[in-house]
């Protein structure tokens, strides 16, 4: 095995091999900056050029750019406030008030730090664990995914702030929401107010960017300075960033971990594991009051959690041709059309191959990291520019992070309409990640719901996995108050 | 206008109607179907009323006590990241952040039709000048740039670097503008 | 009378006359014979109007995809077989199964040649069960073609110890856990049909939420099988069959099981029908498969110009260079526009009475 390790790695430098890598990143960069246009689409607008090279260069080219994609994605919900990926929305509650208070520098510095930490736990995870993670993933089945889903949902009094009434309703409203589309079980639509634009939904990055980058511009227009509000000088910059993620050693491993662990399990999608990731670094602190303001733990959960997903993930669907996420479901196919049978003999004829993925994510996550060093410094001065010039390219943006997926001029309305949502709930001070949780998990948990009832009847809530989480789910209801608790004796 | 917490009661409401709509909506659906909107409305629209009735309570004491001062307890995390009490202390009256806020909401939804009807790449040009230079007041020259620069985005980055065109609108789809 | 020095006496104007009239009957003739062949079209008017356009595939679902793999595949190697050469691209609408697209072109879009679109073929299926928010007609739509044929198999895991189809019908018969997504899906309705028509005593599963989810189900033995096209068992879920074989393909549909060792015990769904209504069920239903990955434009299109474009279709289907990357990828099986067409007809012309039976097999939520 030590061998393949090591013939892995050579494998990534071989010239037309690294070559293409470079490419991928460099696509990846551009393309994970935009809004909407996302790993996803781009991993299929590039896969039939894929077809063409050979199966080692192929797989340089699409990790290369899938590792990338999420890592830039943060850079635009720190600097603007909206979201790069789906995945990156997290980030934008504490990166983008760092980035007003002059702190954008330090807010990049920690996302893309903790990137790369994530990411390679992410693929040392994948590496390690193939050899034993068949039974592990397929001891996860609909009644575990229900579990998880309602553990997803007790997270929400995290993410609630002060006032938890506020937050669960806000959810509540999220979960309502999901259930927008055709029912599942009967193929009936619901609320679907006769248009079959929404038989699938009310989209899931519609809502992200109306609710989050919407109210932020009104912001930057209404106070009439740049995004950064005051200069902070050196405290503010880069290497603050990159210092506070070994800082706060803690909370990036084991974001890193929930990430990876999250990504792991097929079906339950990163959008999920940048929430918990947060919800935990806010759970695990023990001053949470500046939370939402601009506490640099708040960028480095996300930041940790969403770049490990993709070592996660790779794991199902090279042990057994399981993707977990629609992006796993396009590399499968690469896969299949280069020949390559997911499975036992991915571990054994072509563990090299294995590995090789193992490195094209690490290495690519260094260089990508390398060439954003070089470039944040002149990307956080644009929070210095005069707010009005960057108002037309954001709104720009946030309509076009709407649009792409699904070329729909509805979904253009429904950010609009959940950015008129989001200021209000800004002004009356409501939270707004548990209506996203809500809206994540709603379909989750209706869903798994039903098969597990179909297959079980309600004995499936005894099933031993999933009364662990359930008590998990317990244990982080009342985590505050067991550790006042403990802390008093 | 209205204070913070008549705002809140005024948005409490909307909830509210909207939970009784959801409830109303699925009350002929065969029971399956029906599970999950109504254990969920039923709960949600619980908690939703007796938050309306909470800040109904507060707003009604506000207005008896004369108090003027909204809510000063910052809640760091349900704000959001608007930090909106930063910006309060610099000192903008609230009549002219009424009216910029109104101001950017016009614009908000003006880029919503102008996108729909011309497409990304005209749409960006147009809106981007009209709000440079009518509304910011920017320089003509720098309007002008910005608005050029956004038009080459779309179409550098769509139309010739991805080859997937970003469509040309409602209008521009009938009319065959490209 | 005298015109410019020509006399016309009584013989010339009869001549004239008679030539004249010949000539215009001629023509008319002519031209009737030309437009009673519906293929022929004026290449250089074509090529004027296709010259410096773009020409769109507006694809129903999201990049990555058959459908939209088969769609760039078309897109790369159509243009040099349309006059003018225009520039063929592929426009990504997703929504509703590829219902959203298809209502989009057949009347939203400009009907002038310059819109085709691919959609879900089971979507006639669901016009001819009158399902809500199918705002087109396929009899109407104007076919180009299609390039794929899918055969819809059900197979159960290995492990449930069950090898012939025998074994899940009758009396004895045991029941079976499928997945299925929701009603009206493909892997949903196939294994309803073969239910209602066979008598296999499958229990479907129902709110998976694709087929992927489905083929996790049965790897981790949550549900015993599933029903999908053979083309994705031999292509997507090739990981039931190789290194090991932990699938067994109990029935597939068609007439004939074709030659295949992983089709060892299968059966072909029409052969053990027991009765020819539940024949024609299978037939009704298997229809749409076998006009898989097809291209429309709409019906308000000029017709000289959706003869250009069935015309260079058929060109491109069988141009060397697209079959050996689409072969690349999976089995072509063209079909021209006439051909699509007539199958969407005899489809959409299906007798009240078995689309009441299909309605009633499809919808049947309970349990063998």
């Amino acid at each position: 095995m030590l061998d393949a390790f090591c013939s892995g790695f050579l494998q990534v430098f071989a010239f037309s091999t690294f070559s293409l890598l470079l490419v991928g990143i460099l696509i990846g960069f551009v393309v994970g900056i935009l809004p909407g246009i996302g790993g996803v689409v781009t991993l299929a607008l590039m896969l039939p050029f894929a077809f063409e090279m050979r199966p080692i260069d192929a797989f340089a080219f699409l990790l290369g750019m899938l590792s990338v994609t999420s890592t830039t994605g943060d850079i635009t919900s720190i600097i603007f406030g909206i979201p790069g990926e789906s995945i990156s929305a997290a980030l934008i509650l504490d990166g983008h008030p760092m980035a007003k208070q002059g702190e954008a520098g330090r807010a990049l510095g920690a996302a893309l730090m903790s990137s790369l930490v994530g990411a390679i736990i992410g693929a040392f995870v994948l590496a390690a664990s193939i050899p034993i993670v068949a039974p592990l993933v397929l001891t996860f089945k609909s009644p575990e995914f229900f579990a998880l889903a309602l553990l997803g949902i007790t997270f929400v009094a995290s993410l609630s702030g002060e006032s938890k009434l506020k937050g669960m309703i806000a959810a509540g409203v999220g979960l309502v929401l999901s259930l927008v589309g055709l029912d599942p079980q009967s193929g009936m639509p619901r609320y679907t107010l006769g248009m079959a634009t929404l038989w699938d939904g009310v989209g899931l990055v519609p809502v992200t960017v109306g609710l989050f980058a919407i109210p932020e511009i009104v912001d930057l227009w209404m106070k009439g300075t740049s995004i950064a509000e005051k200069r902070i000088g050196k405290l503010g910059g880069v290497w603050q960033g990159v210092r506070d993620t070994f800082t706060y050693w803690g909370v990036t491993v084991r974001c890193s971990l929930i990430g990876t662990f999250i990504g792991i399990i097929p079906g339950l999608g990163a959008g999920v594991s940048q929430w918990m990731a947060y919800a935990h670094a806010v759970q695990s602190a023990s001053d949470k009051s500046r939370f939402g303001a601009g506490d640099v733990r708040g960028v480095l959960g996300p930041g940790a959690a969403n770049n490990s997903g993709l070592g996660g993930s790779l794991v199902p669907t090279i042990a057994f041709g399981v993707p977990g996420t629609v992006v796993m479901a396009l590399l499968l196919g690469a896969f299949l059309i280069k020949g390559l049978v997911p499975g036992p003999s991915m571990l054994t004829k072509h563990l090299d191959l294995t590995f090789a993925f193992v490195w094209f994510i690490v290495i690519s996550n260094i260089i990508t990291v390398m060439l954003c060093f070089l470039l944040l410094e002149p990307l956080a001065k644009i929070t210095y520019v005069r707010g009005s010039l960057l108002i037309p390219g954001i709104l720009l943006l946030v309509y076009l992070g709407a649009y792409a997926e699904s070329k729909s001029t509805f979904d253009m309305g429904v950010t609009l309409l959940f950015g008129l949502i989001g200021l209000v709930m800004v002004y009356v001070e409501w939270p707004r990640p548990p209506l996203i949780l809500g809206l994540v998990l709603g379909a989750l948990i209706e869903r798994n719901f039903f098969i597990s009832y179909e297959i079980h009847a309600l004995g499936f809530l005894l099933k031993p996995i999933v009364l662990l989480i359930l008590l998990i789910g317990v244990g982080v209801l009342f985590y505050d108050k067991l550790r006042n608790y403990l802390a008093h004796d | 206008m209205l204070s913070r917490k008549k705002v809140e009661v005024l948005f409490s409401v909307g909830i509210v109607c909207f939970l009784v709509w959801a409830i109303w909506e699925a009350r002929q659906w065969p029971a399956p179907s029906k599970l999950f909107p109504w254990s969920l409305g039923f709960t949600v629209l619980t908690l939703a009323l007796v938050h309306l009735a909470l800040g109904l309570r507060a707003a009604l004491k506000e207005s008896s006590v004369g108090n003027l001062a909204g809510n000063t307890s910052e809640d760091a995390l349900g704000t959001g990241s608007t930090g909106r009490s930063d910006s309060e202390s610099l000192l903008l009256s609230p009549e002219i952040a009424r009216q910029r806020t109104i101001v950017i909401c016009c614009w908000i939804v003006a880029f919503f039709i102008g996108i729909s009807l011309l497409g990304f790449k005209l749409g960006s040009l147009f809106l981007t000048f009209g709000f440079l230079k009518f509304t910011a007041k920017e320089r003509w020259t720098i309007s002008a740039a910005i608005a050029v620069a956004n038009y080459l985005f779309f179409w550098i980055v769509f139309d010739i670097a991805l080859r997937t065109p970003l469509g040309s609108g409602l209008l521009g789809d009938y009319f065959g503008i490209n | 009378m005298r015109k410019n020095g020509i006399k016309f006496g009584l013989v010339e104007r009869v001549v004239l006359g008679t030539t004249l009239a010949l000539g215009i009957w001629i023509i008319g003739s002519g031209s009737s014979a030309c437009a009673a062949q519906a293929r022929a079209f004026d290449e250089k008017a074509a090529a004027e109007f296709y010259r410096g356009k773009t020409v769109t595939i507006v694809v129903g679902f999201a990049p990555g995809g058959g459908y939209d793999i088969s769609a760039r595949l078309i897109a790369k190697h159509m243009p040099k077989h349309i006059p003018g050469n225009p520039s063929v691209i592929v426009d990504n609408r997703p929504g509703a199964g590829s219902l959203v697209a298809a209502n989009l072109v057949y009347k939203g879009l400009r009907a002038d040649g310059t819109y085709i679109v691919t959609f879900n073929s089971q979507m006639i299926m669901q016009q001819l069960l009158s399902q809500q928010g199918i705002e087109f007609d396929g009899r109407l739509f104007n076919w180009l073609g299609s390039v794929s044929s899918s055969q819809s198999a059900c197979g159960v895991h290995s492990e449930t110890g069950i090898t012939h189809v025998k074994q899940v019908m009758g009396p004895n018969g045991k029941v079976v856990n499928m997945g299925g997504e929701s009603p009206g899906s493909g892997i949903t309705d196939t294994a309803a049909v073969i239910r209602a028509a066979l008598g296999t005593k499958f229990k479907i599963i129902y709110g998976y939420a694709g087929s992927r989810p489905v083929a996790n189900a049965v790897l981790s033995r949550e549900i015993d099988g599933m029903c999908i096209s053979w083309e994705s068992f031999t292509s997507d879920l090739k990981m039931f069959f190789e290194p090991k074989k932990i699938l067994n393909v109990l029935v597939i549909f068609g007439s004939e099981v074709p030659k295949h060792p992983w089709l060892e015990n299968a059966q072909a769904a029409e052969a053990i029908a027991p009765n020819n209504d539940a024949r024609t069920l299978l037939q009704l239903v298997y229809a749409p498969g076998k006009i898989s990955f097809p291209y429309a434009v709409a019906p308000a299109v000029p017709p000289d110009r959706v003869a250009t474009l069935r015309t260079a279709f058929d060109k491109t289907v069988v141009d060397p260079a697209f079959v050996a990357e689409y072969e690349k990828y999976r089995e072509l099986v063209p079909r021209n526009g006439e051909e699509v067409g007539e199958i969407v007809r005899a489809l959409l012309a299906t007798k009240l009475n078995f689309v009441a039976d299909l309605k009633e097999a499809l919808k049947q939520r309970v349990g063998p």
